[in-house]
Order: C-alpha cells, then structure tokens, then sequence
C-alpha cells in the first residue's frame, strides 16, 4: 500500500474539514446563518467520505486496487441517493432541501475528482 | 401584516445576505446572475435566498426578456415597525394561530411530500392527519368504495385502516351495504 498516497488524501480531507469549520465559524460571525449552515453541511459531507477512505484502507488492507474501487463505489452510492432525494425535492417544489441536496452532490463531485487526482498522482 | 407575518419577515431579515440582497434592490431591479457577481456569493445562494425573501413577501420577480428580475416589495417596507408592534392580537386569533401551528407541526411530522409516513397512536393528531386526507374529498359528493381506496392509496398503502378510521371518527359516512361513501359535514364531524 503506498503510505504516500493515502497520506495526501488524509491530508486532503483534513485541510478541507478545516476549511469548512472556519467557513462555519465566520459565516455564523457575520449573521450569515444560513451560509453557515451550508458549510456546515459541506463540512459533513467530506466527514463522511474521509470516514469511508478509512474504512476502505482498514477492510481492503494492502490491496491498493481494492481500496480505491471501494471507495469510489460506496461514495457512488451515497451520492445516488442525495441526486433521487434532489428529484423529489424539485418534484414537490421544496427548493430548501433542493438546495442541500445540491450542495451535498456538488461536495461529492469536488471529493471524487480531487481523490482521482491525488490516487493518480507520482508519490513515488 | 399578521403577527406570525411579521414575526416571518424579521426572521427573514435577520442575516447579512439577505440584507445586502434587499440593499441591492433598493437601488434597481436585478437578476440571479447580477446579485451573484456583486455580492460575491454563488447564483445557487442568491437563488435560495431570493426564495426566502418571496416567500415572506418582501421581493416579488417578473420576467424581462431572457431574465427574472427581482424587485421590492415597496407596500411591505412602507408598513412602520411601530405599527406592526401596535396591531392587536385578540384572544381567538391567538387561539385559531395556536391551533393552526400545532396542525401545521403535526402534518409536518407525519406527511413527506403528501405521502403518509405513519398512522399517529394519539388520536387528536390521527383525527388532523384523517381531515388532511379528507380535504381530497368533494362535499356533495357520492363516492364507490373503490373511488375512496383510490384516493387514499395516494396518501397510505394501508387504504382499509384510513377508510376505516374516517368512519369511526365520522369524517365520511356510508351506506349500510357499503357501497356509497360521503363527505360528511364539518358540524357532524365536530359533534364527534
């Protein structure tokens, strides 16, 4: 397993779950509630995807290939469940968790392409 | 402007965004795009927002050209704080808005986008979600079993239960074969 490559991508998720705690902190600072509560949920999102990283590196062990498949298959599934919640959402008018929903996808899709990057990166 | 109205459009008020959105509307008409670029949020913020203040009245949009425009609601900023402040809330109205909030919260909790999550165990809030359902009914009206199950079944799988429930707490009326269902009026339901 290269040590490297899952260090960047635990890096990555810590720097951006901080990120997101300040954007959290400041937006709440400026009266700006519901800002925070968008980066909040942001902050939720990489939360969750840092914690599948980790479960996939501990099940799938020195098995770099399965690791990433593992990854990438149960972030699809979440994500396919926030894009039916956003059809119904924008079906029934509720432009409020439409509006989440959006969120959550456009953080996963942010997440996928910046794990590709890192995993394909030289860490050699 | 009601109480609750007024109480909704401070809410909506109380954040920075909003309020550099209204300022900027002070100044002229505009669009997502435009309040996105000068205010430095996301057109999907400005969006959201926008929705927030519409639906507390204080911004309406019209369509021009290739654009909705969104603007003041002037009439809404006219009214004085110390007015709205002043306006009597009388003693029935604070009790039909208490009323009304609690069957607001429960139809909130039990209904997911018209659709029945679960049958209450308490009965006053069963017979609220049964009124809800009822409202899908037109007074006059004769219905087939099988019209009323319809209905229903767009609500709660378990159409026989809600039938049935209607029946007990004489929301609806039927004939003694079983085959002719009604509305039955507000008074009968209420000497319940």
């Amino acid at each position: 397993m290269n040590e490297y490559r899952i260090n960047a991508i635990t890096v990555y998720f810590a720097e951006q779950i901080s990120q997101c705690k300040e954007q959290v902190q400041a937006f709440a600072a400026e009266d700006r509630r519901d800002e925070s509560v968008f980066a909040r949920i942001q902050m939720n999102v990489y939360d969750i995807f840092h914690t599948i990283f980790s479960t996939a590196i501990k099940l799938q062990q020195n098995n770099n290939a399965a690791v990433k498949e593992f990854f990438l298959h149960k972030t699809k599934q979440i994500t396919e469940s926030w894009q039916s919640s956003l059809l119904s959402a924008e079906k029934h008018g509720d432009f409020k968790k439409a509006h989440i929903e959006h969120i959550k996808i456009d953080c996963s899709a942010q997440i996928i392409k910046s794990f590709q990057e890192l995993w394909e990166a030289d860490h050699d | 402007m009601t109480e609750s109205e007024a109480i909704y459009l401070f809410k909506c008020l109380a954040d920075k965004s909003r309020l550099q959105i209204l300022k900027s509307l002070a100044i002229e008409d505009m669009y997502v795009e435009l309040l996105a670029q000068r205010l430095n949020l996301t057109p999907s913020t400005i969006s959201f927002h926008l929705k927030k203040l519409g639906e507390a009245g204080a911004v309406h949009s019209y369509k021009n050209q290739y654009y909705t425009m969104y603007a003041l609601c002037k009439g809404v900023f006219d009214a004085r704080i110390i007015d709205i402040i002043r306006e009597k809330s009388d003693e029935s109205t604070i009790q039909n808005q208490r009323e009304a909030e609690y069957r607001k919260r429960v139809i909130d909790s039990f209904f997911t986008y018209s659709k029945l999550k679960a049958i209450p165990a308490q009965r006053k809030k069963k017979r609220i979600i049964l009124e809800e359902i009822a409202k899908s009914f037109v007074f006059g009206r004769t219905y087939t079993e099988r019209e009323v199950n319809i209905i229903i079944a767009d609500f709660y799988d378990d159409f026989c239960t809600i039938r049935r429930d209607m029946i007990a707490e004489k929301i609806m009326g039927r004939n003694q074969d079983c085959d002719a269902y009604w509305l039955l009026p507000s008074k009968e339901r209420s000497e319940n």
